[in-house]
């Protein structure tokens, strides 16, 4: 009987422990499941001020770039600005400086230029004999540089090519003249007419090109000059008025490229 | 009686444009007029200084010169040149035509339409003349054979 009861008590004390047990073992598991909800929220909180500071963080790393490459308007310099400059690029360039008479100004631009025929085409003449642009610049005095290229290079598969050619462009330059100003200029705009009928030349290729070029001014520290904003319309077209051909400008769009050319120095 | 004589034969060579060595007189300015007043051309050309002229043509020793140029659109030009000697013209004369063979390879790739006007690009040379142009309209052609 004494044993029954002892069993009884013993059986009711094992049913209050297990009771207890059990109602630990809940509360641990609810209580890590509420852990880990949190956990979780706090780490979405954290992701969420995180991506909160990298928004506002974005204009800043912009302003930075604006301010690092980007020429801000500045006072208009004279003509002679541009006497010991040497400009670079396609037949657009060409035409500025003819149209412009900048004869104290040396060109080495040439009709298709791009960034590959500037190592490659021989076409400036020095005493009698022919060089490329390269070459040229070795024997030419100089303390600024204007680069237009990027037109004649949309119709390629691989636009990181272009950026990769014109980067050594620029480290060519560099290490002929240390000490000279490098302007990256963007592609300027074409007409809507051109940019809805050339098989490779339009107005988001353009813009895209342009985006690269920006960047590759800031990653090289040299100053990126955005002549394409004096140039376009309200959508961001060339003026039909501005080119015959929707190209290649007249001499009064000319006059506005150099106006903005004066006033963007560094 | 004399007097009256050689104000005859200076007055013959006066009207029709001679020299006392026969070397026919242009007056290239009215010309330039005439051709850029005159003739149709597509792009729109601009005068540009002896400087530039000497920089696109290699051609530094005219007396009087006289040029336009596009923009590139086109190969449209014209230019008009004076000189002392003769001599100087056919080897100016030449230079244009290097120039036209260098137009022409240039446009070959990048403008292929161009190639046809360059290729009838008129070149003229009349005594210490040499007159340059590059249009499609067959006025132009007109307006210098008048003035030669």
């Amino acid at each position: 009987m004494k044993k029954y009861i002892n069993e009884n008590v013993y059986r009711k004390m094992n049913k209050k422990r297990i009771f207890l047990l059990s109602g630990i073992i809940m509360t641990i598991l609810i209580g890590a499941i509420m852990g880990i909800k949190l956990t979780h929220h706090e780490t979405q909180a954290k992701e969420q001020s995180k991506r909160d500071i990298k928004m506002t963080e974005i204009p800043q790393v912009k302003e930075e770039k604006v301010f690092s490459s980007l020429l801000p308007e500045s006072e208009k310099q004279n003509e002679s600005y541009l006497d010991d400059a040497v400009f670079i690029g396609d037949s657009r360039v060409e035409g500025f400086i003819q149209s412009l008479q900048l004869v104290d100004t040396t060109s080495y631009t040439h009709k298709g230029l791009n960034v590959n025929a500037v190592f490659r085409d021989q076409f400036i003449n020095i005493n009698g004999k022919l060089y490329n642009v390269i070459d040229a610049l070795k024997q030419t005095h100089f303390s600024k540089v204007y680069i237009m290229l990027g037109i004649n290079e949309m119709g390629w598969v691989y636009s990181d090519i272009f950026i990769d050619k014109y980067e050594a462009i620029i480290d060519e330059i560099m290490k002929i003249n240390p000490n000279a100003s490098i302007y990256v200029q963007s592609i300027l705009p074409v007409s809507q007419k051109v940019s809805k009928s050339h098989p490779y030349v339009n107005k988001t290729k353009i813009q895209k090109y342009n985006h690269l070029l920006q960047n590759m001014a800031k990653n090289k520290k040299v100053y990126y000059l955005n002549v394409y904003e004096c140039m376009v319309n309200k959508n961001n077209d060339l003026p039909d008025n501005a080119a015959y051909d929707g190209i290649h400008l007249k001499k009064e769009y000319c006059e506005k490229w150099l106006r903005y050319l004066l006033t963007h120095t560094k | 009686m004399k007097r009256i004589f050689l104000s005859m034969i200076v007055s013959i060579f006066v009207l029709t444009g001679c020299t006392s060595n026969n070397q026919k007189i242009i007056n290239i300015e009215q010309l330039s007029k005439d051709i850029i007043e005159k003739v149709e051309f597509d792009d729109s050309l601009n005068k540009i200084d002896s400087k530039m002229i000497i920089k696109i043509y290699n051609i530094d020793n005219a007396d009087h010169c006289i040029a336009y140029i596009g923009s590139g659109a086109t190969a449209e030009e014209f230019a008009a040149f004076e000189f002392n000697t003769q001599e100087q013209a056919n080897d100016a004369y030449k230079k244009i035509q290097e120039r036209i063979e260098q137009q022409i390879q240039d446009y070959s790739t990048y403008m292929p339409q161009e190639v046809a006007r360059l290729k009838q690009a008129i070149i003229r040379k009349e005594g210490i003349y040499v007159i340059y142009c590059v249009s499609a309209d067959q006025k132009a052609k007109e307006i210098i054979d008048n003035y030669l």
